[in-house]
C-alpha cells in the first residue's frame, strides 16, 4: 500500500462519522466544510456590506440629500471598508486555500484543523461584534484604519468603537489561525511527488499569501491593543509618538491585507485561464518567483499611505510602490502566455478571468501613478484614491473570485451552475463596476474629498455621482443574478462529474463533491511528474494513443 | 532545483528578502531622509518572524520526517473549540460593556477544559 493511499484511508474515529445537519457543519473538522463555511459566511457579508454601499450610493446620487445623516454616514463608511476588508474579501481569499490547498496538494486534510475551526469561529465572533457596534446609536465612525486619537474614549464615545476594535481583532485573529494551518499543510502534507516547484500556481499564491498574513496581521493586534489602552487611558493620545506608531503599526498590515486580497485571485485567474486555454500555465517558474518576489515587494510600501502626512521616507516608498510594477507584469506575461495559442474555450470563468485581466490594470496603473508622492499630494484624500483601490478590489479581486467561484463550484457542490444565467451575471457585473467606478476617477480629478456625506448642487459632482449610483444599482442587480443562479442550480440539479472542464490540478481528479478524506480507493492521487499532473496524464495518454496508431497504419503499409 | 527548492528555503528565501528590504529602509532612514528607526523595528521583527518560521519547518521535516507516511490522527472534540472561542469574545465584550463580561467567560471556557480532558482520557 502506498503511502497516499495509507493515509486516504486512515479510518476515521466514531465521534467524526455521520455528523451531517447543521451541527455537523458546525462542529466540523473536515477543511473542505470549515472552507464553505468561511467562504458563505463572507459571501453573506458581502451582500451586507454591499448594501450599506448601495445606501451610501443612494445618499450620494443627488446633491443636500439626507437619506443618511452626516454621523451616521460616517457610521456606514466605516462598516462598509472594515466589513468588506476583515469580514468579506479577506476570510474569500484564505477559505479558498483552506478548501482547496490540501486538495491541490494530494493532502487528505489540513493540518491542524481544530485550529481552523477556532480560526472560524474567531472570524464570526469578530463578525457579529462589527456588525453590533455599527448597529448601536454610537457606532464607530473613525474610518476603517481607526485612527488614534479620534479612536479613544474621549472623542468617541459609547460601546460602538470598543466592539470595532474587539470585532476586528477577532476576524483577524481568525485568519491568522486559518493561514497558518494552510502554511503548515502546504510544508508538511503534500503528497509524494508533489515537490515545491510541482505546486499549482493557486497554491503557490496561497502560500505567499499565508506568509504574508503571518508576517503583516500581528502588526494589527498590536495596533488595536494602543486604541484599547487609549480606550481606558485617552491621555496617552495626547502624546503623537502612540498615534504615530499606531499608523505606521496599522498600515504594516493595511497595505499588505490589499495584496492577502489579491494574490489568492490571481491564483484563481491563472488557474482558469490555463483550464479553458488547454495549456500549461506559462511561464511557471517565473511566475512563482514573481509572486515571491512581489509579496516581498508589498510588504514593503505601506509608508505610502502616509506620504502626506509628512512623516515618511517618501523616496523609499515611492520607490518600493514603483518597483511593484515588475513582479506584476511578469504575472500578466504569464496571463497573456497561457492564452495566446491556446484553445479557448469561453466558459462564465473564463470569461471572469478575462473581464480581470484589463480591470485590474487599471486599478494597477492608477495605483503606480498615486506612488508618485507628488500626484499623491494632489490626489490625496479625493475619490480619485477611492476609484483607484475599488478597481484592485472589486474590479480585480472579486472578478478573480467570480473565476474561481465558477470554476470550483460544481467541485464543490457536485452541481453545475447555470452558464446562461453566470454570462448574465458576468455581463452585468461588468457594466455595473465600470459605471460606478470610472467617474470617481473624474470626481477625484474635480477635488471631490472622501467621507462628504453630501455636497452642494453647484459643485460639479452631480452628474457623475449619479452615474456611479446607477452603476452601484446594476452590481446589485448582477449579485441578485448570482444569487438566482445558485437558487436555480441547487433546486433543478445537474450533477457535475468529477472532473466537468478537463481541469489540470489534483482536485479534479477526486469526485465532486469530494469524499471525507479528500482521496481513496475509488479516487487515488495521481501520479504528479509537474504542476499540471492531470494535464501530463492526458498529453501522455494522447502521446500513446498517437504512437499506437502510427504502428498500426505502418502496419498496415506493410502489409501485415 | 526541485531538491533545493524546499519548503523551509521558500520561507527563508522570503524572510531574507523582506530583511534585504528592511535594511534599504534603515539607509533610508539613517541617510536623512525621514521617520524613525520604529519602522525598521516593526519591518525587521517581521522578517526574524518569517526565518524563524523558516527554522521551524525545517527542524519539523528533521525531527518527524513525512507526517503522510505514517498516517494522520483524526483530532476528537471539536465543540471545545467553539466554547474557547464564546470565552474569548466574553473576554472582548468587557471591553464596550464592563468587566464582568469576563468573569462570565470562565463558564464556557470551563467546560472546553472539561472536554478535552475527558477525551485525553484513556478508554
Amino acid at each position: 500500500m502506498t503511502a497516499e493511499v495509507k493515509a486516504a484511508v486512515y479510518p476515521p474515529p466514531a465521534e467524526d462519522e455521520g455528523r451531517d445537519g447543521l451541527l455537523g457543519w458546525l462542529l466540523t473538522i473536515d477543511h473542505k466544510r470549515i472552507g464553505l463555511l468561511t467562504i458563505g459566511t463572507a459571501l453573506l457579508l458581502f451582500f451586507f456590506n454591499g448594501a450599506i454601499a448601495l445606501t451610501m450610493r443612494a445618499q450620494l446620487a443627488q446633491p443636500n440629500q439626507d437619506i443618511l445623516s452626516p454621523q451616521a454616514y460616517l457610521q456606514f463608511m466605516t462598516m462598509h471598508g472594515t466589513g468588506m476588508i476583515a469580514t468579506t474579501i479577506t476570510p474569500l481569499a484564505l477559505g479558498l486555500g483552506v478548501y482547496l490547498v490540501p486538495l491541490q496538494i494530494g493532502a487528505p486534510r489540513i493540518a491542524a484543523p481544530r485550529t481552523t475551526l477556532l480560526g472560524y469561529w474567531f472570524y464570526v465572533a469578530g463578525a457579529i461584534m462589527l456588525i453590533w457596534g455599527f448597529l448601536t446609536p454610537q457606532g464607530a465612525q473613525s474610518g476603517w484604519w481607526g485612527y488614534t486619537p479620534l479612536s479613544n474614549s474621549m472623542y468617541t464615545p459609547g460601546p460602538g468603537q470598543p466592539l470595532w476594535v474587539a470585532g476586528f481583532f477577532l476576524a483577524a485573529t481568525g485568519m491568522i489561525l486559518q493561514g497558518v494551518t494552510t502554511l503548515w499543510t502546504i510544508f508538511r502534507l503534500r503528497a509524494p511527488g508533489v515537490t515545491m516547484m510541482r505546486m499549482p500556481v493557486f497554491t503557490w499564491a496561497q502560500l505567499v499569501t499565508v506568509l504574508m498574513v503571518v508576517a503583516a496581521f500581528p502588526a494589527l493586534l498590536a495596533a488595536l491593543l494602543i486604541i484599547v489602552i487609549q480606550r481606558f487611558d485617552p491621555g496617552l493620545g495626547a502624546s503623537n509618538a502612540w498615534n504615530f506608531a499606531y499608523q505606521e503599526l496599522f498600515w504594516f498590515y493595511g497595505h499588505p491585507v490589499v495584496y492577502v486580497m489579491f494574490f489568492p485571485f490571481v491564483g484563481c485567474v491563472a488557474e482558469a485561464l490555463s483550464t479553458f486555454s488547454g495549456r500549461r500555465f506559462f511561464g511557471y517558474q517565473g511566475t512563482v518567483l514573481s509572486l515571491l518576489v512581489f509579496a516581498t515587494g508589498s510588504m514593503a510600501v505601506w509608508g505610502h499611505h502616509l506620504f502626506a502626512s509628512g512623516q515618511e521616507v517618501n523616496d523609499y516608498f515611492s520607490l518600493t510602490s514603483i518597483m511593484l510594477t515588475i513582479p506584476a507584469g511578469v504575472e500578466y506575461f504569464g496571463f497573456l502566455g497561457t492564452i495566446l495559442g491556446g484553445r479557448l474555450r469561453y466558459t462564465t470563468s473564463m470569461l471572469f478571468a478575462l473581464a480581470f485581466i484589463p480591470q485590474f490594470l487599471i486599478g494597477g496603473l492608477t495605483g503606480i501613478l498615486v506612488a508618485n508622492p507628488t500626484i499623491d499630494y494632489q490626489v490625496n484624500n479625493s475619490y480619485f484614491i477611492l476609484g483607484h483601490f475599488h478597481y484592485t478590489l472589486l474590479a480585480g479581486s472579486f472578478f478573480g473570485f467570480m473565476a474561481g467561484f465558477y470554476l470550483w463550484f460544481p467541485k464543490a457542490t457536485g452541481v453545475m451552475l447555470r452558464e446562461g444565467l453566470g454570462k448574465l451575471h458576468l455581463v452585468l457585473l461588468v457594466i455595473g463596476t465600470n459605471t460606478t467606478f470610472i467617474p470617481f476617477f473624474f470626481l477625484g480629478m474635480r477635488g471631490m474629498p472622501r467621507w462628504m456625506a453630501t455636497y452642494p448642487s453647484g459643485a460639479g459632482f452631480t452628474t457623475l455621482s449619479l452615474i456611479s449610483s446607477i452603476g452601484a444599482g446594476i452590481i446589485g442587480l448582477a449579485m441578485l443574478v448570482l444569487l438566482w443562479n445558485i437558487y436555480v442550480s441547487a433546486r433543478f440539479k445537474k450533477l457535475a462529474p468529477p472532473d466537468p472542464w478537463r481541469g489540470q490540478t489534483l482536485e479534479w481528479a477526486t469526485s465532486s463533491p469530494p469524499p471525507r478524506f479528500n482521496f481513496n480507493l475509488a479516487y487515488p492521487v495521481p501520479k504528479v511528474r509537474g504542476y499540471a499532473p492531470l494535464f501530463d496524464l492526458r498529453e501522455r495518454a494522447r502521446g500513446e494513443q498517437a504512437r499506437g496508431e502510427q504502428v498500426r497504419a505502418q502496419q498496415a503499409a506493410e502489409g501485415r | 532545483m526541485e531538491r533545493r527548492f524546499s519548503a523551509a528555503f521558500v520561507v527563508a528565501l522570503w524572510g531574507v528578502l523582506n530583511a534585504v528590504m528592511a535594511a534599504l529602509l534603515a539607509g533610508f532612514i539613517a541617510a536623512g531622509y525621514g521617520a524613525t528607526m520604529f519602522e525598521v523595528w516593526v519591518y525587521g521583527s517581521a522578517s526574524g518572524l518569517v526565518i524563524l518560521i523558516a527554522l521551524g519547518v525545517w527542524w519539523a521535516r528533521r525531527r518527524s520526517g513525512t507526517p503522510l507516511a505514517r498516517g494522520l490522527r483524526i483530532p476528537a472534540r471539536p465543540a471545545s473549540v467553539v466554547l474557547f472561542a464564546l470565552a474569548v469574545m466574553l473576554v472582548w465584550l468587557g471591553l464596550p460593556f464592563g468587566m464582568w463580561l469576563p468573569i462570565l467567560a470562565v463558564i464556557p471556557l470551563g467546560a472546553a477544559l472539561m472536554m478535552e480532558i475527558s477525551a485525553r482520557r484513556p478508554g
